[in-house]
């Protein structure tokens, strides 16, 4: 039991800490259950889904299927994610109606890309901050999970991911990590005021650019369309950090900094950077 | 587990081939079939998001190709919804991969 042990994140992973009798608490407790419900249903509002059609939603973090009651009553349909198999457990016995699947979404969101008309999440983001383990990176997990979570949403499509962050630094390490996976849009805070129920939305539209050609899926198509568009990121990551290893603006680059440091540099000339002839 | 939600899963282990991660194998222990209300606008849009080959692999009633006008054949559409939405199999949900998102152990170094 470490850190302050009012906030659930500090006391353990959340396999462990949502345990058989924290999941029953957690699913019989009707303070909860209206909570949920009432941020769920704040949630569906921000995903402006169209009204005569249903659709299929993801619910990360679903739990005992709390959030998903709510997207059933609406009439669409849900395939719901969490990593305690004792939440589960719970929302099998309740019987709701979507699918749920034991995964953990720092893992990445297991689905094929384009599949979703969106996604929702209550209470669940925030945990990715914690590393439970030697190996776990928060910024990287948070990134793997926001950039499969984008491959995973259809074109057009909306994720509304509704957090309790403990502080700024975190709420900026999620915002980061989810514009850098290619997300925009951004946060909608229902109760600035409150220091008990902090409620904090970040609203992620997807850009429409990054998926021109999925909207009509074929089966060969797919991969295709995938592939190309993790090439464009990796060039936009490339093009916002350093410059290419060993190119001429990198090269110049390096002198300058071994100047700064007062070394002996070799002036820069129109030679610098060329390459030298094949039989030099 | 549903067959819809197998059907649009994929692993996402790193470093498998481009369309590497799918189907992914089917364990079902118990089969159960539990009634859902059937939505025709539903099952039509997501037809053209399943990948038909895999879900022949499930499910040997369906015809091998759907027909080109499937949004108006409800028969077809109650089968589809039959198979995708009320078979369910397994009881308690189970990682879809098992274990396989861990990566790897690094080999020990050579002075260990």
């Amino acid at each position: 039991m470490a850190g302050s042990g009012r906030r659930p994140e500090h006391r353990g992973p959340p396999e462990l800490f949502y345990d058989e009798a924290e999941a029953r608490k957690y699913t019989q407790n009707s303070r909860v259950v209206e909570i949920q419900a009432q941020m769920s249903e704040r949630a569906v509002e921000l995903l402006g889904l169209p009204q005569d059609r249903p659709c299929l939603l993801l619910d990360v973090g679903c739990g005992s299927g709390l959030s998903g009651d709510y997207i059933s009553e609406e009439g669409h349909y849900w395939i719901g994610m969490d990593i305690s198999p004792a939440m589960l457990d719970v929302a099998v016995e309740r019987e709701v109606e979507g699918d749920l699947l034991l995964a953990d979404m720092g893992d990445g969101i297991p689905f094929r890309p384009g599949m979703f008309d969106g996604c929702i999440s209550i209470s669940a983001v925030q945990w990715l901050c914690n590393a439970d383990k030697k190996s776990q990176s928060p910024p990287k997990r948070l990134y793997r999970f926001f950039s499969t979570l984008y491959t995973a949403l259809a074109r057009g499509s909306r994720a509304v991911l509704q957090l309790y962050p403990e502080n700024s630094e975190q709420l900026e390490l999620i915002t980061a990590q989810a514009m850098r996976a290619g997300f925009t849009g951004g946060m909608v805070v229902d109760y600035p005021n409150s220091t008990k129920l902090c409620l904090f939305q970040t609203r992620a539209e997807l850009a429409k650019f990054a998926f021109q050609g999925l909207g009509t899926e074929c089966a060969d198509g797919e991969e295709m369309h995938q592939a190309k568009f993790t090439n464009e990121r990796t060039r936009f990551r490339n093009a916002k950090g350093k410059s290419v290893k060993k190119s001429r603006d990198w090269i110049l680059e390096k002198k300058e900094r071994r100047r700064r440091q007062g070394k002996e540099v070799r002036a820069d000339t129109k030679y610098t950077g060329r390459k030298r002839r094949p039989r030099f | 587990m549903k067959l819809l939600t197998h059907n649009l899963l994929c692993s996402n282990v790193r470093g498998l081939r481009p369309g590497g991660g799918f189907p992914l194998r089917i364990q079902a222990s118990d089969v159960s079939v539990r009634p859902v209300p059937f939505n025709a606008a539903f099952v039509a849009r997501l037809v053209p998001r399943l990948r038909w080959g895999a879900l022949l692999e499930a499910a040997e009633s369906l015809p091998p190709e759907p027909a080109p006008d499937y949004e108006g054949d409800e028969a077809f559409l109650r089968r589809v919804h039959h198979v995708l939405l009320e078979v369910r199999g397994g009881g308690t949900p189970k990682p879809p991969f098992g274990g396989g998102l861990t990566p790897p152990k690094p080999p020990l170094g050579g002075g260990v």
